[in-house]
C-alpha cells in the first residue's frame, strides 16, 4: 500500500522554507516602516528649515523703527509665540512698495505666517512642539522650538 | 477507458519551483529598485537638511559673534549636525561631512 502522508523531511523542508518566508517578511516590513517614518521625519525638518529660511527674510527685510531697530513686535503666552514684522512689498494694485505685515505663529502643533487676509497663510504641521523664545539683549532674541526627534533655534536679530 | 490517478503527475513539483524561483526573482529586483531609490531619496534630503542647517547657524553665529555671546554656540540645537572650533583668527563652522570650512572673523 502507498503512503499518501508527508515525510518527515518534507515537512522539515516545509517549515524551514515557512520560517525563512516570516523572518525575511518581518524585517522587511520592519524596514520599510522605518524608512517611511525616517522619510517623513527628514520631509518635517526640511519644511521647518525652509520656513525658518522665510522668517530670516522677513526679518532681514523689515523695515526700521525710530530708533534704529527693527519693525518686529513679539508676544508670547504659555504655548504660542507671535510675531508681526512689517516689511516693505509689492503692492500688485499700483506696483508701488506698501508697508505689509507678516503674522508669524508658532503654537503647540502649527508654524505658520500670513501675510494679508484674502491670502491662503503658509503653514506646516509639526506635532507636539514645543516653542520657546528668550531675549538675549535688548533687540535680540532666541526663537527655541523643540520636538519630539528635533530641536531648532533661531536667533530673531531686531536690531 | 482512461482513469485519472492521483500519483500519477511528477512533473507538478519542478514547475513549482520555477514559479518560486521566478516570484522570488520578481520580488528581489523590486526590492533592489526600492533600496536604490529610497537610498538616493535620503542622500538628497540629508545634503538639503545639512545646506538648510549650515545657512541658519552661520546666521545665528554672526550674531553672536557680534554681540560677543560666544556662550550660545554651545547649544544641543546646533549638534551634532555641526561642529565649532575655535581658532587665533576666528571661528571655525564645519560642516557635516567635514568638506567645508567656514572661517567667520570676531
Amino acid at each position: 500500500m502507498k503512503s499518501t502522508g508527508f515525510s518527515i523531511l518534507e515537512i522539515l523542508v516545509a517549515v524551514m522554507v515557512a520560517s525563512l518566508i516570516v523572518v525575511i517578511s518581518t524585517n522587511l516590513l520592519n524596514s520599510i516602516w522605518n524608512s517611511t517614518a525616517y522619510a517623513n521625519s527628514q520631509k518635517q525638518k526640511i519644511k521647518t528649515e525652509l520656513m525658518l529660511r522665510i522668517l530670516r527674510a522677513d526679518i532681514e527685510n523689515a523695515s526700521q523703527k525710530r530708533d534704529g531697530s527693527k519693525s518686529i513686535e513679539i508676544s508670547h503666552s504659555d504655548d504660542v509665540i507671535e510675531l508681526n514684522i512689517k516689511r516693505p512689498s509689492l503692492d500688485p494694485s499700483n506696483s508701488g512698495l506698501q508697508l505689509e505685515t507678516m503674522h508669524w505663529i508658532f503654537s503647540k502643533d502649527t508654524l505658520g505666517r500670513a501675510v494679508r487676509r484674502n491670502q491662503k497663510p503658509l503653514s506646516i504641521y509639526l506635532p507636539n512642539i514645543k516653542p520657546e523664545i528668550i531675549q538675549i539683549s535688548q533687540s535680540v532674541h532666541i526663537l527655541k522650538l523643540r520636538g519630539e526627534n528635533f530641536y531648532i533655534q533661531q536667533v530673531i536679530d531686531g536690531r | 477507458m482512461d482513469h485519472f490517478m492521483p500519483n500519477d503527475k511528477p512533473v507538478a513539483n519542478a514547475f513549482i519551483l520555477t514559479e518560486v524561483l521566478v516570484s522570488v526573482t520578481i520580488l528581489a529586483i523590486i526590492l533592489g529598485l526600492y533600496w536604490t531609490g529610497f537610498n538616493q531619496y535620503r542622500n538628497n534630503h540629508s545634503h538639503l537638511i545639512d545646506e538648510l542647517v549650515t545657512t541658519r547657524i552661520i546666521h545665528d553665529a554672526k550674531v553672536f559673534l557680534e554681540l560677543d555671546m560666544r556662550e550660545y554656540l554651545v547649544s544641543e540645537a546646533y549638534q551634532p549636525a555641526i561642529a565649532f572650533k575655535w581658532t587665533k583668527s576666528g571661528l571655525l563652522i564645519l560642516r557635516p561631512d567635514r568638506s567645508e570650512e567656514i572661517l567667520l572673523l570676531p
